[in-house]
């Protein structure tokens, strides 16, 4: 029951939690020349130089007939999901003790929080998929099936709000745990479907890579965005996305109010 | 009778400090026992209640750490209930402290903006409000340059304005009331006095008793976590202040003034109160008569002495100014002439014939010394000096009277009013 409460308070704050996230978005640049540009242009100029990179100084070539450029499409569409997953597990330990003041001070929905955070992690991925998209379609490579990107991108959201709060309560108790995530991301992006071929690791590798449950999220967008199909990695995904928010929504209607106790 | 708004049944809160900083923390947030010796515990309120009926305004009062903000962040919602139970009916409103999200590099606008929507108001009621804030604020043109660029008194009056945009059912101010400049604090008092005339109810924590005595008809009184006193606001304030000097007089001199802090100690002051027509009293009231009585013995006969009282002042709650220095001694001419004491016990009256100065707390500091015309005062050879020998409060007649700002009252010996002339 508290958990169905929790979940009906964070979808009735959904206005108050975007106009926050409006809050946040300002005042990111709030007083710099190109304002608000920042927020596409720098993930702009981030993938624009991975691709040059990886196009023309590391050429790279993982064989079997596949291109340059089809590999880059590849770890273009692998990064759309990985941006927010990283970006937004890093930030949810912290996002209690950010606001520690605030939330001392007035009664403010906690449950809220993530929301700005996932929604400024899904930024960058929104202009990596425009230049993934100028690139298929040069490459006439851009199938029907992206159409269906929504259904991802929704879980996607829906599994790291539950994550998020799972999170932001451990992060309250351990400070460590924002370093731990941030180190686990970021080896875990080297050993994920995000950069790696099943062609490059062989089978052995490639199924060991497939237990970390992220490699399936990774799976599926791909699904969409190159038109395949693994239906395993959606049960994985869609199953993960349930636990995840229900176990979050769970515990966070537990301690909701025991976290003013303990910031 | 009116509906009972706030209900405040044998509510508690613990506060754990545990040992091991990590499971500690887990067991208390999923509210696991935790074992025993592994925590240290503080009771910072224990077993208080009391209900708010509607329209009613109640001040807490209390000493540092006596549990006023944790009491009424359980109210607020913003800190879980221990033991006991908490029930408010009514949408409440906690001002605990101003300037919540405020961003330096954002506008005035635009912090009025965000700041209402963490106050709970939506975007439409904002903008709704808008200009009234602007023009409590008294910001004008600069409403749309960035907040960092205010002068203090310009961010004072803006967090305040913000603040009392709300339109609560029921309202929590915990020392939220004393900023910016005299002017403003007025307009900030009516504007209170204005919600509260239109039926709102409220809870009010202050250190500021004339702030308490102007809005609270009625007051709890809290000493370490325990509700001590409730009911009227004098007596609740009579009360707190007993306590302080209670608690004053065990810290400094444990139950009586015992051997002097400086001096030889021929003399010592056993015990030193105020009287008002016979009677003991620890609030003195500005412009009316009243008599310090000290008492003590001396080890020695002594043929020439002299008293010296030296009052000093504390932040006076309304004026808000500090007096570091004596602001008075005890009389001239009367209580400056020597006299004699004999060995034993001696009792000590100085009759003054009005309380001038302003409002607050004061204290006295006492010291005895010989009266010989070639003596010159040192700490070391005085008979007896006592530092904080005596504290007392100092009150306007008539609050409302007497405003705010006022450093004394000049004794009028006669208003005569000629027409025709």
């Amino acid at each position: 029951m508290l958990t169905l409460a929790l979940m009906r308070s964070f979808v009735r704050q959904l206005r108050f939690s975007l106009a926050i996230t409006e809050r946040d978005l300002r005042s990111l640049y709030k007083g710099s020349v190109l304002g608000l540009s920042w927020l596409f242009l720098r993930p702009f100029v981030y993938t624009v130089g991975y691709v040059l990179i990886i196009m023309f100084v590391l050429k790279v070539r993982p064989g079997n007939g596949v291109s340059t450029l089809d590999y880059t499409l590849h770890i273009l569409s692998g990064m759309i999901a990985w941006q927010p997953l990283q970006r937004s597990l890093e930030e949810a330990p912290s996002l209690v003790r950010e606001r520690m003041e605030v939330l001392r001070q007035i009664v403010y929905p906690i449950e809220t929080l993530p929301v700005s955070s996932i929604i400024i992690s899904l930024i960058p991925a929104g202009v990596t998929f425009l230049i993934y998209a100028a690139l298929a379609v040069l490459q006439t490579q851009l199938t029907w099936s992206v159409l269906l990107l929504p259904i991802p991108v929704l879980l996607l959201t829906l599994l790291l709000t539950g994550a998020a709060w799972i999170f932001m309560v451990g992060g309250v108790v351990v400070r460590d745990l924002r370093e731990v995530v941030a180190v686990l991301m970021g080896i875990f992006v080297f050993l994920s479907p995000v950069l790696l071929t099943p062609e490059m690791t062989g089978e052995l590798l490639w199924n060991i890579i497939l237990i970390n449950p992220l490699a399936h999220v990774v799976l599926c967008f791909r699904d969409v965005l190159q038109g395949t199909f693994h239906p395993v990695s959606w049960i994985i995904f869609v199953g993960l996305t349930a636990i995840i928010l229900l176990s979050g929504a769970f515990i966070m209607a537990r301690v909701k109010l025991m976290i003013y106790e303990l910031i | 009778m009116t509906e009972i708004v706030i209900d405040v049944q044998a509510v508690e809160k613990h506060f754990y400090r545990f040992r091991n900083p990590i499971t500690g923390a887990l067991r208390r947030m999923f509210r696991v026992k935790p074992r025993p010796g592994t925590y240290e515990i503080f009771r910072a309120v224990d077993g208080v209640s009391f209900s708010v009926r509607r329209g009613e305004v109640v001040g807490i009062i209390g000493a540092n750490g006596s549990g006023k903000t944790t009491l009424l962040k359980m109210i607020a919602g913003l800190l879980p209930v221990d033991a006991g139970s908490i029930s408010v009916r009514g949408r409440v409103h906690a001002l605990l402290a101003l300037g919540m999200g405020i961003n330096p590099e954002f506008s005035g606008r635009e912090n009025i903006f965000y700041g209402g929507l963490l106050l709970g108001m939506s975007r439409a009621e904002i903008a709704e409000k808008l200009p009234a804030i602007v023009e409590f604020a008294e910001l004008g043109e600069f409403i749309d340059q960035p907040f960092r660029t205010y002068s203090s008194g310009m961010r004072a009056r803006l967090l305040f304005s913000i603040s009392m945009s709300i339109t609560p059912e029921i309202l929590i101010v915990d020392e939220a009331l004393a900023t910016g400049d005299v002017a403003f604090v007025q307009k900030c008092f009516h504007h209170v006095s204005q919600l509260l005339s239109r039926g709102v109810t409220m809870l009010f924590v202050s250190h500021s008793i004339s702030q308490v005595r102007q809005f609270c008809s009625r007051c709890i009184v809290l000493e370490k976590g325990r509700l001590v006193f409730d009911g009227d606001t004098d007596a609740a304030i009579a009360h707190y202040i007993s306590g302080q000097h209670r608690q004053l007089r065990e810290q400094t001199f444990s139950g009586n003034l015992g051997p002097p802090m400086l001096g030889t100690g021929e003399v010592v002051i056993n015990s030193m109160h105020l009287e008002s027509n016979g009677v003991r009293i620890l609030e003195v009231v500005i412009g009316e008569p009243f008599a310090l009585v000290i008492e003590g013995m001396s080890k020695t006969d002594l043929a020439a002495v002299r008293i010296c009282c030296e009052v000093y002042t504390q932040k006076s709650p309304v004026t808000f100014s500090y007096l570091p220095l004596p602001v008075a001694v005890f009389g001239a001419e009367e209580a400056a002439a020597p006299f004699v004491l004999k060995k034993g016990k001696w009792r000590i009256r100085i009759d003054l014939a009005a309380f001038t100065g302003g409002d607050g707390m004061y204290r006295i500091d006492v010291e005895m010394f010989p009266a010989r015309t070639d003596y010159h005062f040192s700490y070391e050879t005085c008979y007896c000096y006592y530092r904080r020998a005596l504290e007392f409060n100092a009150i306007y007649r008539d609050p409302r009277l007497f405003g705010r700002g006022v450093l004394a009252e000049l004794p009028v010996a006669k208003l005569a009013v000629e027409t025709d002339c």
